[in-house]
């Protein structure tokens, strides 16, 4: 899948966070679903913890979360791949960013 | 033969038996016809009878959106009884309030949503999938052994048209949920005249994203089994699952409000590659879609058609454009919806001229019975027909909307605003459509909510809270630069706060009270 004008902002080598540990990335998951979209408070958002039936993580907040991502790790989520399962959790949300990272 | 049309049962017991064996509902990879969803609805009915349901009573159906959903809706309507759909997102302070509010007698719900949970008591609480026991509810019995431990199969309703067959809580903009009262025949009338307008057949199959616990969401339901189509009800809305669902399932039809097409345009490329050929049209009610959006939904989606579409819970469906005029744009309502009329009313009750604002009036059969337990708002909103002739006696009730609308020279509607929202800045009236239009059109902005904040005596001041599209940055004085190159003064706000994202209540409406009430605080 090649970039397009309508996608985020690639950002330079520098910039990304290259071949992160898979904790990093992890980390970085976390605190984007807790602190910049406030889920979780209160609550223990653990890597396995289901995202989407127990509320954390709604489906816009979900493409909020493919932006963020994208210019975090200068990745490329494809719309079609934001889907229930690569988003069941914060450990298969991982998973796909360190496919994408991998696949570089 | 003639088939009977006066209850909710009735619309599904015509489809059981004019078209057993096509598909009902899909839900979980699971295909239930229509003759096999009037068998479990009936045994259930039995089942809420056995359990002592008297007619009338409150039943409560707390579920995700699936089969037993679905059964459990048309089995209360088919016992007699008033079912009250609940948001599965609502959380147990809103579920508490609602059941208090109402009376609720019994419930139908899911273990795992009431873990732990100190709810008003009940009679009897049903339950999916396991029974366990809850302090609060005097009985709890399990769904499936209640459906297995009846035996006989037809239950003739009860229930007549003029009957209370659902309250639904609407989310209410200000102070606690209202519950809007529909009878029988409201339901009835709403599938009738919103699957004449769509030209609904039995061969459309039905993506349904909204709650059943929405007018509009309901809709898609009681649509599709009137007219014996199909009903897909989809895991999950995440942009990927949302088109694959689109394409498997063929979906002919798809209803939704503004965010809903937001995660739909994610998938652009896809949409451009591979059109949704099979998708005959597409309905937007719940606000206005954002200029942009409205564009590229008729640009990728050139074989399907757009309906714009207004309604309020209090009269169920007002107004829809049809397909064919969609050239007028997303602020256009269209006109009355079948069967119905519309009126624009000044505040001494006349009909307005054309390009005159005023309220939108609603009369016909989709008029509800008032909100449950509050005679003085039922009396604001519910007032008599103002334009009968005198010798009619006042029971001819018609909707008060509160929204502002005016007729065009081309005999449609457009939306203007909430009568309450109305602006007043500087002297003039300002609707806040028209300023979130223009905030809209700034590259940065993603999103705009605007709303009068009161200043002085008599006047407001404009105050807008944006969301910043991603990989953009912004200050408030930029936003107030811009806007004024592209509008007057007093149209431009005073106080511009930007947020990561706009709130939403949990049927995905921008929530203004929450916005109104975030910034008077911060």
């Amino acid at each position: 899948m090649h970039s397009s004008s309508d996608g985020p902002r690639r950002p330079t080598s520098s910039e990304r966070t290259s071949r992160s540990p898979r904790t990093e990335v992890i980390a970085v998951i976390h605190a984007c679903i807790t602190t910049q979209l406030a889920k979780g408070s209160g609550h223990e958002v653990a890597a396995d913890t289901p995202l989407i039936q127990n509320g954390y993580l709604t489906s816009l907040e979900a493409v909020e979360l493919v932006m963020f991502l994208g210019e975090k790790f200068g990745i490329e989520i494809d719309p079609e791949e934001v889907n229930e399962h690569n988003f069941r959790s914060i450990s298969s949300i991982a998973t796909l960013v360190e496919q994408k990272l991998e696949a570089e | 033969m003639s088939l009977a049309e006066f209850t909710l049962f009735h619309l599904l017991r015509n489809a059981a038996e004019q078209r057993p064996d096509a598909v009902a509902v899909v839900a979980d990879g699971e295909r239930c016809t229509h003759g096999d969803l009037l068998r479990r609805t009936a045994l259930f009915a039995h089942a809420l009878r056995k359990a002592g349901l008297r007619r009338g009573d409150r039943v409560g159906v707390y579920l995700e959106k699936s089969l037993d959903a679905v059964v459990s809706i048309f089995a209360v309507a088919q016992a007699g009884g008033c079912f009250v759909s609940m948001n599965p997102l609502l959380k147990e302070p809103q579920v508490a309030h609602i059941m208090r509010n109402c009376g609720m007698r019994m419930l139908v719900s899911d273990p795992a949503k009431l873990e732990g949970s100190a709810l008003p008591e009940v009679e009897t609480v049903f339950l999916t999938h396991s029974a366990t026991a809850l302090a609060w509810a005097k009985r709890s019995v399990s769904f499936e052994e209640a459906l297995g431990s009846i035996s006989s199969g037809s239950l003739e309703t009860p229930a007549i048209e003029t009957d209370l067959a659902s309250i639904i809580y609407t989310s209410g903009s200000t102070g606690g949920p209202k519950g809007v009262m529909l009878s029988h025949r409201n339901l009835v009338a709403g599938a009738q005249i919103v699957s004449l307008y769509l030209e609904n057949t039995f061969s459309d199959r039905v993506l349904s994203v909204l709650p059943f616990s929405s007018d509009y969401g309901l809709s898609q339901l009681t649509t599709m089994v009137r007219v014996g189509g199909t009903l897909v009800l989809p895991r999950s809305l995440l942009p990927g699952d949302m088109l694959k669902t689109l394409r498997q399932e063929r979906i002919t039809g798809l209803a939704g409000m503004p965010p809903v097409w937001t995660l739909l345009l994610q998938n652009r490329r896809s949409l451009e590659r591979q059109p949704l050929s099979e998708l005959r049209y597409i309905t937007n009610s719940g606000g206005m879609i954002p200029q942009a959006h409205f564009e590229q939904l008729r640009s990728l989606l050139p074989s399907t058609k757009l309906y714009l579409m207004y309604g309020l819970t209090e009269a169920f469906r007002s107004t829809y454009l049809p397909p064919e005029h969609i050239d007028r744009g997303p602020a256009c309502i269209g006109r009355a919806i079948p069967n119905t009329d519309i009126w624009v009313l000044n505040e001494r009750g006349e009909e307005c001229l054309p390009g005159e604002e005023g309220e939108l009036v609603h009369r016909g059969p989709t008029v509800a019975l008032g909100f449950w337990g509050d005679e003085e708002k039922t009396r604001a909103v519910y007032k008599p027909n103002p334009l009968a002739s005198p010798e009619l006696p006042t029971l001819d009730r018609v909707v008060y909307s509160g929204d502002l609308v005016k007729r065009g020279e081309d005999g449609f509607l457009y939306f203007v605003g909430r009568r309450d929202e109305q602006i007043k800045s500087d002297g003039y009236r300002v609707s806040p459509h028209e300023v979130e239009d223009i905030l809209s059109g700034l590259p940065p902005v993603a999103e705009a909510a605007v709303f009068g904040q009161k200043d002085g005596a008599s006047g407001h001041k404009i105050v807008a809270v944006v969301a910043l599209k991603s990989g953009f940055t912004c200050t408030p004085e930029e936003i107030k630069a811009g806007c004024l190159q592209r509008a007057p003064h007093y149209v431009v706000p005073k106080i511009v706060q930007i947020l990561a994202e706009l709130p939403r209540t949990p049927s995905g409406k921008i929530d203004r009270s929450a916005l109104k009430h975030g910034v008077a605080r911060g």
